[in-house]
C-alpha cells in the first residue's frame, strides 16, 4: 500500500489531537468532581490543570491562584491554547479533513460533528452546570471514531500511523497527569491523607483505570501502587509501558532506524528500573521530566525518519 | 385488502400545486420539459405527473431532505470572498432535466468528434503546423496567443491526445437546436457534483425512477481510471497516477478528494512529489519514493512548474515539465492545451473538424465575432446591445458583458476595453436559453440553464451520459456558474419511454 508521508504525517497528528481532547476532557471532569468533593480552604486550586497541558503559551498567560473560569477557559475553549480542548478538535478535524481518502467516512462525519459541537458549545461550557454533559460528549464522540476506526480500517499503513500517535499520546497525557498531581500532593503544606486517597482515586478516573486497579491491584487505594500501576502495568492500555511496548511493537514493521530503536529500548530500561516506593517527591519529579523529554525526543526522531523523506 | 386507514390528503393543496404546473410558462423560450402548449414533453411526462400529485407540503419536505442529503454527504463548494473562503452546500433542485437517449446518441457522437478535432489542433500548432500554414486559422491568433506555450513545441503526447478530459458546455436555443458555447481544455470541473446529484435524486425521490430507464452515471471514475492508465509512458500492469490539488482552499477541492477516493489513487499536492536529476517524478511516501507515470492536474499550469513557468508558485512541482518533455511522466490534461480553449480558436472549431476530420459539425457553433478583424469589429461595435461581449481568456462567467441587459455606462466602458485591446474581446448573438421548471419557494418557474458534459480522451473516447446542468436561479439570468448563484438538476438520458 503506499501513503504518502504527508498523509501518514497528518494521520498521526489527528490521533494526537483526538487522545488529547479525550485524556483532557476526562481529566478536566474528574478534577471539577475532586475539587466538589474537599472542603474549603484545602489547598488544591485549578492551577493543577494548567500544569498538566504546560506548554510556552501557558507560562505567559498565568501566574498562581488563576481563578476557576479562567483557568477552564483556557483549557477548554480558548483558541490562543494550541491544546485546548476546542484547539486539538479543530486541528484533528482539519487533519481528517486532508486525510478523507484514507479514512472511513463514518471517521469524517464524526468528527465533523464534534467539530460543529465544541465550535457551539465550548464557551458556554466553562460553567460547572454545562461542563459535565459538554465533557462527557467530548469523550464519547472520540471514543466513537475510536470504534470506528479499530472495527473497519485496514491493518495497513493507515492504522499503524493512527495507532501510532495515539499511543505517544497516551504516554504523554499519563505522565503530565501524574507529575502535576504529585507537584500538587507534595507542595502542601499541610497533610492531610484522607484526601490523599480521594485524589488517587479521582486519577484513576481521569485515566478511566479505577475499575481494573480494583481488580488488579487492590481495593485499597494508595499513591505509590496507582503510580507503579499507570506507569508499569503491561496488561492496561493506558499505562506508559502499555503504550511504549505498543510503539516498540508498531515501529519494528516500518523502520529499522536505529536511533528510534535506541531511545525506545532505553524508556523500557527506565520503567523497568522505576521503583516509587522510597521515593522522595524530587526523584520521581526528575524521573517524570526526564520519560517527558524522552518522548518528545521520540516524536522528533519519529518525525525525522518517516515523514521527512529525503530526495533522491 | 388495505388495513391502514386511507391517508387523508390535503386535496385542495394538490391543487395549489397542480395549478402551479397548469399555469408554468416559459413565454418565449425552449422548455425542456414542458411543451410550448402547456403539456409535459412525452419524456417528461411521468416526472411531471408525479410532481403533480404532491401537496406542496410534501415538495418540501423532499427539498428539505435532499438539503440534509447534501449536507450529510459534504456535497459543497467554496466561494473565495474579501475576508474569508466559505464552504457553501451545493444547491440542487429536484425537478431532474430529461434528454431522449435518441437525442443524446447525436449530441455524443458530435461531443466526441469536436474533441478528436481540437487535440489533432494541439497536436499540430505545436508540431507541423499544417493547420497554419494552410492559413486556416491565422497564425499570429495562435502564436501570440499567451496559451501558446513555447515550451511544448515538438511534443507528442500519447495518441495525440493533448486535452484527456474536457468540458463543453451546451446550450439550446428557442428553436430547440444545441449549440456548443465553449470547450474547457484546461481544468474542467463539475464531475463529481453531476454524480452526487444522481445520488442525491436517488435518495430523496425513489419512486421518480420507476417508469424510467435512465442511463447511469456511476461510471465515470472508472472510466477516468482507464483514460489516465491509458498514457502511462511506462508499460507495466498498475500504472502509479496521482491527482494534483492545489490544496484544501482551492474552490474545488471537494471534487479532487471526490475523485481521488473513488479511483483509489493519491491525493497529492506539489510538497508530496519531487523530480529526479534523471528527470523521473517522485512523490514520498513512507516507504520512500515511489515513481508517478501519470499525473491528473487539477492546477493551472502557470503554477505547475517554477522552473518553466510562474517562479513564485508553491503549488507546482520544480521540474515536472522535464520529466514530462523527456517521456517519462503523462501529464493530464497536458500542458498547453490551453491553446485551443479560447474563445478566439472557438470560432474556427468547424474549420478544424473540416480540416482534420473531413467531417462537417455535428453540433453547431455560436457565430462568433473577432474584434481583432477590422471588419467584425465595426459590426461589433455598432451592434453592441444586440450582443454579448466575453474577454478571450477568461472563464467562470467573469468580466462579460450582457449587451440587451447593459447599462448605458456598461456599453461605453466596454467600448473602451475593446477598442484599448480589440484582439481580447470577441462577441457572440444573445442566445435565448432554454428552461426547465424549477421549484423555488413554493412555486414553480422556469429557469435558465446549460449542460456540460464530460468527454474523456485516452487510446479511447468517451462521453459521460448525460452531463452537469446547471441553472440560474434569479429570474431571466443566464448566469449559471455556481460561484454565482447558479443552482443544478439532475441531469437524465433515458431510453424507451413508455
Amino acid at each position: 500500500m503506499i501513503m504518502l508521508s504527508r498523509v501518514a504525517y497528518q494521520l498521526y497528528w489527528m490521533a494526537r489531537y483526538l487522545e488529547r481532547a479525550e485524556d483532557m476532557a476526562r481529566t478536566v471532569n474528574t478534577y471539577t468532581h475532586f475539587i466538589m468533593d474537599l472542603p474549603r480552604g484545602t489547598e488544591f486550586d485549578w492551577n493543577v490543570l494548567i500544569e498538566i497541558t504546560e506548554n510556552a503559551e501557558s507560562s505567559r498567560y498565568f501566574n498562581h491562584n488563576a481563578k476557576e473560569q479562567s483557568v477552564l477557559r483556557y483549557i477548554i475553549s480558548s483558541p490562543k491554547n494550541p491544546s485546548s480542548i476546542l484547539s486539538s478538535v479543530r486541528f484533528a478535524r482539519e487533519n481528517v479533513r486532508t486525510t478523507r481518502n484514507m479514512l472511513p467516512s463514518e471517521v469524517w462525519e464524526i468528527a465533523n460533528e464534534l467539530y460543529n459541537f465544541v465550535e457551539e458549545e465550548s464557551e458556554q461550557s466553562i460553567t460547572r452546570k454545562n461542563r459535565f454533559k459538554f465533557l462527557s460528549e467530548v469523550t464519547e464522540k472520540c471514543q466513537l471514531i475510536n470504534g470506528h476506526i479499530m472495527t473497519t480500517v485496514s491493518r495497513n499503513h493507515t492504522y499503524r500511523f493512527i495507532k501510532l500517535g495515539h499511543l505517544i499520546e497516551r504516554a504523554d497525557m499519563t505522565n503530565r497527569i501524574l507529575r502535576s498531581s504529585a507537584g500538587a500532593i507534595s507542595r502542601r503544606k499541610f497533610k492531610n491523607t484522607t484526601f490523599d486517597s480521594l485524589l488517587w482515586t479521582n486519577m484513576l478516573k481521569a485515566t478511566s483505570t479505577l475499575g481494573t486497579y480494583r481488580q488488579v491491584v487492590s481495593p485499597m487505594i494508595d499513591g505509590n501502587s496507582v503510580i507503579d500501576y499507570l506507569y508499569r502495568d503491561r496488561d492496561l492500555p493506558r499505562s506508559i509501558i502499555f503504550c511504549i511496548d505498543g510503539i516498540l511493537k508498531d515501529l519494528k514493521s516500518f523502520t529499522e532506524d536505529k536511533k528510534i530503536t535506541n531511545i525506545l529500548t532505553k524508556i523500557h530500561a527506565r520503567l523497568n528500573r522505576f521503583d516509587v516506593r522510597g521515593m522522595g517527591f524530587e526523584d520521581f519529579d526528575k524521573f517524570s521530566s526526564d520519560l517527558q523529554e524522552m518522548l518528545d525526543n521520540l516524536d522528533y526522531m519519529i518525525r525525522g525518519a518517516l515523514f521527512e523523506i529525503e530526495q533522491l | 385488502m388495505s388495513i391502514a386507514a386511507p391517508e387523508l390528503r390535503p386535496v385542495f393543496k394538490e391543487q395549489f400545486i397542480n395549478e402551479k404546473w397548469e399555469k408554468y410558462q416559459s413565454q418565449k423560450f425552449f422548455d425542456e420539459l414542458i411543451s410550448s402548449s402547456g403539456n409535459p414533453r412525452i419524456k417528461a411526462r411521468a416526472v411531471v405527473n408525479l410532481f403533480k400529485n404532491m401537496s406542496e407540503s410534501e415538495m418540501n419536505a423532499r427539498k428539505k431532505a435532499a438539503e440534509l442529503a447534501i449536507r450529510d454527504m459534504g456535497v459543497s463548494f467554496t466561494v473565495y470572498s474579501s475576508e474569508r473562503n466559505i464552504d457553501r452546500a451545493w444547491p440542487y433542485d429536484i425537478i431532474p432535466r430529461i434528454i431522449s437517449a435518441f437525442e443524446w446518441r447525436n449530441i455524443s457522437l458530435g461531443l466526441k468528434q469536436r474533441l478528436k478535432a481540437l487535440n489533432s489542433f494541439i497536436d499540430d500548432v505545436y508540431n507541423q503546423q499544417l493547420i497554419l500554414k494552410e492559413g486556416i486559422v491565422p497564425e499570429s491568433l495562435v502564436i501570440q496567443s499567451p496559451n501558446y506555450k513555447q515550451e511544448c513545441r515538438g511534443i507528442s503526447p500519447p495518441y495525440g491526445a493533448w486535452a484527456n478530459i474536457c468540458g463543453t458546455d451546451l446550450v439550446r436555443h428557442s428553436n430547440g437546436k444545441l449549440f456548443v458555447l465553449e470547450d474547457n481544455l484546461r481544468v474542467p470541473s463539475g464531475i463529481s457534483y453531476m454524480l452526487e446529484n444522481r445520488e442525491v435524486t436517488r435518495r430523496v425521490l425513489p419512486e421518480i425512477f420507476e417508469n424510467y430507464s435512465i442511463l447511469p452515471v456511476d461510471d465515470y471514475p472508472a472510466q477516468l481510471f482507464k483514460t489516465l492508465s491509458s498514457l502511462s509512458p511506462r508499460e507495466i500492469k498498475k500504472p502509479c497516477i496521482a491527482l494534483l490539488t492545489p490544496g484544501i482552499f482551492n474552490s474545488a477541492y471537494f471534487e479532487h478528494a471526490f475523485l481521488a477516493r473513488s479511483m483509489g489513487i493519491q491525493l497529492v499536492e506539489g510538497s508530496d512529489l519531487f523530480v529526479s536529476k534523471n528527470n523521473i517524478l517522485y512523490m514520498k511516501t513512507v516507504d520512500g519514493p515511489v515513481r508517478v507515470d501519470v499525473v491528473y492536474r487539477r492546477i493551472d499550469e502557470e503554477f505547475l512548474d517554477p522552473e518553466i513557468f510562474r517562479s513564485d508558485s508553491t503549488l507546482g512541482v520544480p521540474g515536472i515539465m522535464r520529466a514530462w518533455k523527456s517521456g517519462n511522466l503523462s501529464i493530464a490534461n497536458a500542458p498547453g492545451s490551453g491553446v485551443a480553449d479560447d474563445k478566439a480558436i472557438y470560432r474556427y472549431v468547424p474549420e478544424m473538424i473540416k480540416f482534420y476530420l473531413n467531417e462537417s459539425p455535428i453540433i453547431s457553433n455560436v457565430r462568433t465575432y473577432l474584434c481583432s478583424d477590422s471588419r467584425e469589429l465595426d459590426y461589433v461595435l455598432s451592434n453592441i446591445e444586440k450582443l454579448v461581449i466575453k474577454p478571450v481568456n477568461e472563464s467562470g462567467g467573469y468580466g462579460l458583458l450582457v449587451g440587451p441587459k447593459a447599462s448605458s455606462k456598461e456599453v461605453v466602458r466596454f467600448k473602451k476595453l475593446i477598442a484599448d485591446n480589440p484582439s481580447n474581446y470577441i462577441a457572440q448573438p444573445t442566445l435565448r436559453l432554454s428552461t426547465a421548471p424549477t421549484y423555488l419557494n413554493s412555486s414553480i418557474e422556469p429557469r435558465h440553464l446549460d449542460l456540460r458534459p464530460f468527454i474523456l480522451n485516452g487510446s479511447d473516447l468517451w462521453v459521460t451520459p448525460g452531463g452537469l446542468t446547471r441553472v440560474a436561479l434569479k429570474k431571466g439570468s443566464l448566469v449559471v456558474n455556481s460561484s454565482q448563484g447558479g443552482g443544478s438538476k439532475d441531469t437524465w438520458i433515458v431510453e424507451n419511454i413508455k
